[in-house]
């Protein structure tokens, strides 16, 4: 019979083993494993999300001038950038005119996803009039992705392939015009 | 030459300088210092883990210098471990995370990988339950937040 782990073993805990070395080990964990290990607890979790999800700093602010808007007249343009190279997918939450400069190695890979505080997520088939009115009636937030998932996307994806064609570089340059803010890259595991 | 490392329970351990400057945090350390025999104090490593990070650092002592790491792998994998290292490895927990914890320390990159290929290889293929019982972690989850969090996350498993 195998003895029981003493109360007082040094375990992958709070108290006794450091994010950064925690995080560390994810490197090794395949996908499923991965997973697995958010579902351990509240500091597995806080510690092994970078591991998938991936902050883009946003480094200017104010880049572009606005385009004049009624209805956002505070907006701003917001670049961000990544030196990430697996990127499949983005969430934004509540920030206003967004454009992304991400490198994309296969750009097809990309979701744009927002991420809505309070509003329902943007459903599938829905026009961009649907679109408007969360936005007017909440000031949050459409979801994108491509694939043609949604109408007002469409656009969108044609930016993506064109400027990967025009520059034939691993980037892509995507601008938005909603609310966004809190970027979280999905990366490939 | 030789360089002394004392432990934080006060034990001298006398060591070739190759041998210590495994650790960078040492040989920035011999550097700054130049030539002096002054031991050098190792505040947050026992004299029990000292002796294994020694008996590492022996054993690797020509290998390669640490190269910086590679970026284009996103997922490293953890079933390279040498079979010298495994055999090192196969401690307690509680020693296995001593080692990693002065590895880190001690700025000692391979033996830091190699601990923590080690812990990888115990979390793999086991459910959440399983691996808290492997590391004696409580959950603090409702199940309504692990439902949550397994439903947020499942895409990352098809790939």
């Amino acid at each position: 019979m195998r003895p029981t782990l003493p109360t007082t073993m040094l375990t992958i805990s709070e108290n006794n083993i450091l994010p950064e070395i925690l995080e560390r080990i994810a490197h090794f964990l395949d996908p499923h494993s991965l997973t697995a290990s958010f579902r351990v607890c509240r500091f597995w979790l806080d510690c092994l999300l970078p591991s998938l999800y991936h902050t883009i700093d946003v480094y200017h602010f104010n880049y572009l001038s606005t385009t004049q808007d009624a209805r956002y007249p505070h907006g701003s343009d917001v670049v961000v950038k990544t030196a990430e190279t697996c990127l499949i997918g983005l969430e934004c939450v509540n920030l206003a005119r967004v454009t992304t400069v991400i490198p994309v190695p296969d750009w097809r890979n990309l979701e744009l996803r927002a991420i809505p505080e309070g509003v329902k997520e943007h459903k599938s088939g829905q026009d961009r009039n649907v679109m408007e009115t969360l936005m007017a009636a909440g000031g949050t937030l459409t979801v994108k992705t491509f694939h043609s998932r949604f109408s007002n996307s469409r656009q969108d994806v044609r930016s993506l392939e064109s400027y990967a064609q025009i520059t034939n570089e691993p980037k892509t340059q995507i601008k938005t015009l909603d609310f966004f803010s809190s970027w979280r890259i999905r990366m490939r595991p | 030459m030789t360089v002394i490392l004392v432990s934080s329970d006060n034990q001298d351990f006398k060591v070739d300088k190759e041998v210590a400057e495994r650790s960078i945090l040492i040989k920035n350390m011999l550097e700054d210092v130049g030539e002096s025999d002054s031991p050098i104090p190792l505040p947050n490593v026992t004299s029990a883990v000292l002796t294994k990070v020694i008996e590492y650092c022996e054993h690797h002592r020509n290998d390669p210098v640490q190269v910086p790491e590679e970026t284009d792998d996103p997922r490293k994998r953890s079933n390279d471990i040498e079979e010298w290292d495994m055999k090192f490895m196969q401690v307690d927990q509680e020693m296995l995370f001593e080692i990693i914890l002065a590895a880190n320390y001690l700025d000692i990159k391979p033996l830091l990988d190699v601990g923590c290929k080690t812990v990888a290889n115990i979390i793999k293929g086991k459910t959440p339950e399983e691996i808290r019982k492997a590391f004696n972690i409580v959950n603090d989850f409702t199940p309504e937040e692990e439902a949550q969090i397994k439903k947020e996350n499942e895409w990352a498993e098809d790939r």
